[in-house]
């Protein structure tokens, strides 16, 4: 999804700023949004992510944004539930995000 | 419940809904499970997710294991494990309507320690038996367990329809509807599809979710 709305829109990403702290993956306050996705599954996760945000694109975006990382704890946790299967061509069209952000170590890689 | 007005900012009256409406419906019996046995699930998956020893509870330890293997190690499952637990609860409607609730509480949870808040607290159990009504035909294809129409994100539940329509429903609040999610410039506010999509692709990745 990341990757089709960035193509589609004409925006620049770089996709190793989802998995990597260090590197900018280019919309508005990009980094700021992956640290809090990234943080949002620790077990000691509090606000400090959130008000990051608010600091990079205001009070309604961080909030928002947190919202998304709820969504995708949900959401996880049911495609991994129900297993999935990710197809062939997706895997094909997909492989340098995946091979990017090491994807294939992941414990689902091979179904 | 769900008073979240001191936080970061202001929460959207459509979050707030649908938080209280899974917080509601949570509370009341099920289609397989009572309304006791599914606060005991919630509660188990919070302390899942936080990484605490799971509360005292009446559940069968499949149903334990659900809890925590689904809220604390997703990734984890395999379709053995899933079997395994069918097998141990005697359904897959029950596997259905217990994943249903620890994803919709670890949803909930994650948003409101995200805002500085508390986890919130469940609502008492509601008298009433499960309805135990079945769907009709249901069809199992290439995935771990039956639903239909398709194999894909929004029917994973459909083995218990009111399970499906509540986390479709809480999810589509959080995140966008299925309409939204076909627009590649959709903007939620101040937020741009692309920005929206990066926190979702950061989260899927810390949990090494590879669909």
């Amino acid at each position: 999804m990341l990757s089709w709305s960035a193509a589609t829109t004409h925006r620049d990403i770089d996709v190793k700023g989802v998995a990597d702290p260090g590197v900018d993956p280019g919309p508005p306050g990009g980094m700021a949004l992956t640290a809090l996705g990234r943080a949002a599954i620790g077990v000691d996760v509090d606000a400090s992510f959130t008000l990051a945000l608010v600091d990079a694109l205001g009070a309604e975006a961080a909030v928002d944004a947190a919202a998304v990382a709820g969504a995708f704890e949900l959401y996880n946790r049911v495609v991994d539930a129900g297993g999935l299967p990710v197809g062939r061509v997706t895997r094909q069209t997909m492989a340098d995000v995946i091979d990017a952000l090491g994807m294939a170590a992941f414990p689902h890689a091979d179904w | 419940m769900f008073v979240l007005s001191n936080g970061p900012g202001p929460v959207r009256a459509d979050i707030l809904s649908a938080l209280r409406a899974t917080w509601t419906h949570l509370a009341g019996p099920g289609t397989w499970w009572t309304a006791v046995e599914r606060r005991q699930i919630a509660e188990a998956a919070r302390a899942a997710r936080l990484g605490k020893d799971l509360p005292d509870s009446s559940l069968p330890p499949a149903a334990l294991d659900v809890a925590h293997t689904i809220a604390a190690r997703p990734a984890h499952t395999t379709e053995r494990w899933v079997a395994g637990v069918v097998e141990g609860l005697g359904s897959e409607e029950e596997y259905v309507e217990a994943v249903g609730i620890v994803v919709r509480v670890v949803a909930a949870d994650t948003f409101l320690r995200l805002l500085g808040h508390e986890p919130e607290s469940f609502l008492d159990p509601q008298p009433g038996q499960p309805g135990r009504v079945e769907v009709a035909e249901p069809r199992r294809g290439k995935t771990w367990i039956t639903m239909g129409p398709a194999p894909v994100p929004p029917y994973v539940l459909s083995l218990v329809p009111s399970e499906m329509e509540a986390t479709n429903r809480l999810e589509h609040a959080l995140y966008m509807t299925g309409q939204d999610m076909e627009d590649p410039d959709f903007r939620r506010g101040a937020l741009h599809r692309t920005q929206i999509e990066l926190v979702a692709s950061a989260v899927s990745w810390a949990n090494e979710c590879f669909y």
